[in-house]
C-alpha cells in the first residue's frame, strides 16, 4: 500500500508547500497595516498564522526559488504561474472561516450570565483556522483489501480530514460545555445563533458534543420535548434536542458536512444507547434531525482526543502506537514495591501486579488521528532537516514514509490485538 | 544477569526513558510473562522467497543481489492463517514492537509447544543488540513433515532479557546498522555489508588477481 501511495506523495507535498507560501503571502498582507484600529479579528488570526508559517518560510524559500523573498509568489502559487483555482478556493475558505470564527466569538460575548468558556477553547479554535491553511499530506488512505476483510473499518470522513477531528472535538466539547445552565442565563435565539455558527465552523464535531451532553442528561429528564410541545426545561434555556436539530439543519445546508454527519451517525448505530435506559414509546429518545431509528453508540469524547495525543507522542518517538497502557507507570511501580515488601509473595500476588501491564488497543480513528498530529508537529523540523541534505525531497520522504509504515503497523497490530482481547 | 519478572517490571516502568524497556502491545500479561521471559506473538507480515525467479543468491552481484524484488509478501488478516509447508522457509515479524536500552540485550527463543511440532522460529539470528528498536524478525522453518497453520496473534517465541554494562555502540547508532526501527518482515540486506564491496572492487581491479 505504501508503494501505491508513494507516487502520489510528491505532487501533493509540493502543492502543500506551495500552499504554505501562498498562505504566508496573504497573511503578511493582512498584517501589513500597522494601525491598531485596523487590527480586525481576521487580521489577528492571520497574524498568528503568519507567525506559524514564518518558522518554515525561510527553508521553503530555498525550495521554491521562484518565490520572492517577501513571500509574494511570482505566479499565484509559485508552481503554477497561470494561477490555481484550488488555491483561490482555499484562500476564500480561510477568509470565510476567519469571519465565522469572529462571529462565534461575538455570539459568545452576547450571551448574558454565561459560564466563561475556558481560554483553551479559543486557542483550539485558532489552531483550527491555522490548520485550514495547512493542507495535509495523505498518509494513510483507505486500503480496500483490509476493508473487505473488515480489518480496518475506516469511515470516509476520517480518511478525508482526520487531523482536524480531535482538535475540533475538543473545541466543540468546550464550546458546548460553555453554555449557561442556570435559569435565565441566555436567550434561546442567542443560543440558536451560536449553534448555527459553531456547527458551520466545527462541523459534525459540534453536533456530537451536543449529543454527548444529550446522552449524559440526568435520568428522568426528558430532553426531547417533542411530546410536550417543545417546552423548555428549567435546567436548560433551550432543549438539547432542539439544539441538535439546529445543528443538523446547518450541516444539511452546508452539504458535505451533512453527508459526513449522516454517514457517521450510521457508523455509530447499534440499536441501543449504552448506559441509558431503552427508549420507550412515550419518551422521544432520538435527537431530532438524526436518522430515524438510529441512536448513538457514543459520541466522540475527550478520551478519544487524549488517545490520539498519546498515539502522536509514541509515533513521534518512532514507537508503535497500537495500544495504550491500562495503568500509569507510577501505579505499576508502587505495585512492584508492595511485592518486594511482602514476606510471603505468592504467584497470584505477582500476577495481580503484572495485570496492570495489560494494554488497551486504540481504535483505527485514534491511531490515524495520532498519525496526523505527529506529522503536523514534526513537519517543520523534518523539512528543516531535509533542506540540509543533498536531496531534500528524498530526505523528507523517508521521514514521512517511516511514519506511514509505523501508522500502518499500528493499525494492523491493533486489529489483531482487538481479536485477541475478545477472547479474554 | 538474566532479568526475572520483577526486574523486568522495573525496567518496563522505569521513569527514565533511556533505561526503559518497551514491549508493546502487551495483550495479556498472565499468558505472556514467565519467570525469566516474555512471550511474543506472530504479526501479520510474512515474506517468502519467490524461488521461481531466483537462480542463486550472490551478494557480490551489486544491486541485482537485492532480495527485495525476489520476495513475495503476504499480509494475513486476523482469523486467517499463513500455511508453512514442510521444508519451507519464511520471514515474519513479531506483533510486538520492542525497544531495549543500551545496557540490555535480548535472546529470542522458541516455545517448546512449537518446537515439538517441528517449527523453528529463527535460523541463526536469535540475538537482539542493546539499543535495538523495532519488530523482532522470525526466520520460520518447518522441519516437520506436515504443513503448519500460523495465525497472527499467537504466541510463537519468547524474549529473555540480559542486563549488563551500558554499551557505547548501541545498535541504532552503529555505522552499518541495517534493520534498526523496522516494523515488518524485512528481507536480508546482506549485500550491503561492506566486505562485498571490497570483493567487487577487487574483481574489477586489473592484474593477475583480478578477473
Amino acid at each position: 500500500m505504501i508503494a501505491e501511495f508513494a507516487p502520489a506523495l510528491w505532487p501533493r507535498s509540493l502543492r502543500t508547500l506551495a500552499t504554505l507560501m501562498s498562505r504566508l503571502a496573504r497573511a503578511r498582507r493582512f498584517v501589513a497595516d500597522p494601525a491598531p484600529e485596523a487590527r480586525t479579528p481576521e487580521a489577528a488570526v492571520a497574524g498568528r498564522i503568519a507567525e506559524r508559517l514564518e518558522r518554515v518560510s525561510d527553508g521553503l524559500a530555498e525550495v521554491f526559488p521562484q518565490m520572492a523573498p517577501g513571500g509574494q509568489p511570482a505566479g499565484r502559487s509559485g508552481l503554477d504561474p497561470a494561477g490555481s483555482p484550488e488555491l483561490d478556493a482555499m484562500d476564500a475558505r480561510l477568509a470565510s472561516i476567519s469571519d465565522r470564527l469572529a462571529a462565534v466569538e461575538r455570539a459568545l460575548v452576547k450571551l448574558p450570565g454565561q459560564i466563561p468558556p475556558p481560554p483553551e477553547a479559543f486557542e483550539v479554535l485558532q489552531a483550527i483556522v491555522g490548520d485550514a491553511s495547512l493542507a495535509p499530506l495523505v498518509l494513510v488512505g483507505e486500503d480496500l483489501e483490509f476493508d473487505a476483510d473488515g480489518f480496518i473499518p475506516l469511515p470516509v470522513w476520517l480518511a478525508l480530514a482526520p487531523l482536524e477531528w480531535p482538535r475540533r472535538a475538543i473545541a466543540a466539547l468546550d464550546l458546548a460545555g460553555a453554555h449557561p445552565v442556570g435559569p435565565g442565563s441566555g436567550r434561546p435565539e442567542d443560543i440558536r445563533q451560536l449553534d448555527r455558527l459553531a456547527a458551520s465552523l466545527l462541523g459534525p464535531a459540534y453536533g456530537f458534543a451536543l449529543a454527548e451532553r444529550w446522552l449524559a442528561r440526568p435520568a428522568g429528564s426528558v430532553e426531547s420535548q417533542a411530546a410536550t410541545g417543545g417546552a423548555v426545561s428549567a435546567q436548560e434555556p433551550l432543549a438539547l434536542d432542539e439544539r441538535i436539530a439546529t445543528v443538523a439543519v446547518e450541516l444539511e445546508r452546508s452539504g458535505l458536512l451533512a453527508g459526513e454527519f449522516r454517514r457517521t451517525v450510521q457508523d455509530l448505530a447499534v440499536g441501543q444507547i449504552p448506559g441509558g435506559s431503552p427508549p420507550s414509546a412515550t419518551q422521544g429518545s432520538d435527537p431530532p434531525g438524526l436518522t430515524a431509528g438510529v441512536r448513538f453508540a457514543g459520541a466522540y469524547r475527550r478520551a478519544d482526543a487524549e488517545a490520539a495525543e498519546f498515539a502522536a507522542q509514541r509515533l513521534s518517538a518512532g514507537i508503535l502506537a497500537s495500544a495504550r497502557p491500562s495503568e500509569d507507570l507510577g501505579a505499576l511501580r508502587a505495585g512492584r514495591e508492595r511485592l518486594l515488601a511482602l514476606e510471603d509473595c505468592k504467584p497470584e500476588d505477582v500476577y495481580q501486579v503484572l495485570d496492570g501491564l495489560r494494554e488497551v488497543p486504540l481504535s483505527a480513528a485514534q491511531i490515524l488521528n495520532g498519525g496526523w498530529l505527529a506529522l503536523e508537529r514534526n513537519r517543520a523540523a523534518w523539512l528543516s532537516e531535509a533542506l540540509a541534505s543533498p536531496d531534500p525531497a528524498r530526505a523528507f520522504g523517508r521521514r514521512v514514509l517511516a511514519l506511514d509504515a509505523l501508522v500502518l503497523k499500528s493499525l494492523e497490530t491493533a486489529g489483531v490485538h482487538r481479536l485477541m482481547e475478545a477472547g479474554l | 544477569m538474566i532479568l526475572n519478572e520483577l526486574e523486568l517490571l522495573d525496567r518496563l516502568t522505569d521513569p527514565d526513558p533511556g533505561r526503559r524497556v518497551i514491549i508493546t502491545p502487551i495483550v495479556n500479561p498472565r499468558e505472556q510473562f514467565g519467570p525469566t521471559s516474555v512471550d511474543i506473538r506472530l504479526g501479520t507480515d510474512f515474506k517468502v522467497v519467490d524461488v521461481a525467479n531466483v537462480a542463486f543468491l550472490d551478494p557480490t552481484a551489486g544491486p541485482a543481489s537485492d532480495q527485495a524484488p525476489l520476495m513475495r509478501s503476504y499480509r494475513v488478516p486476523p482469523e486467517r492463517a499463513f500455511i508453512l509447508h514442510p521444508g519451507e522457509f519464511a520471514l515474519a515479524a513479531s506483533m510486538e514492537f520492542v525497544r531495549v536500552p543500551a545496557d540490555i540485550s535480548v535472546r529470542v527463543e522458541g516455545r517448546s509447544s512449537w518446537g515439538r511440532l517441528g517449527l523453528l522460529i529463527h535460523a541463526t539470528a536469535g540475538f537482539v543488540d542493546p539499543g535495538f528498536a523495532g519488530s523482532i524478525t522470525f526466520e520460520l522453518h518447518n522441519v516437520s513433515r506436515v504443513p503448519i497453520a500460523l495465525y497472527p496473534g499467537v504466541r510463537i517465541a519468547q524474549l529473555c532479557f540480559f542486563a549488563g554494562n551500558p554499551t557505547r555502540l548501541p545498535y541504532d547508532q552503529k555505522t552499518y546498522t541495517k534493520y534498526s526501527g523496522k516494523t515488518g518482515a524485512y528481507e536480508s540486506n546482506y549485500h550491503l555489508d561492506p566486505e562485498y564491496e571490497t570483493i567487487r572492487r577487487h574483481r574489477r581491479a586489473p592484474g593477475p588477481a583480478g578477473r
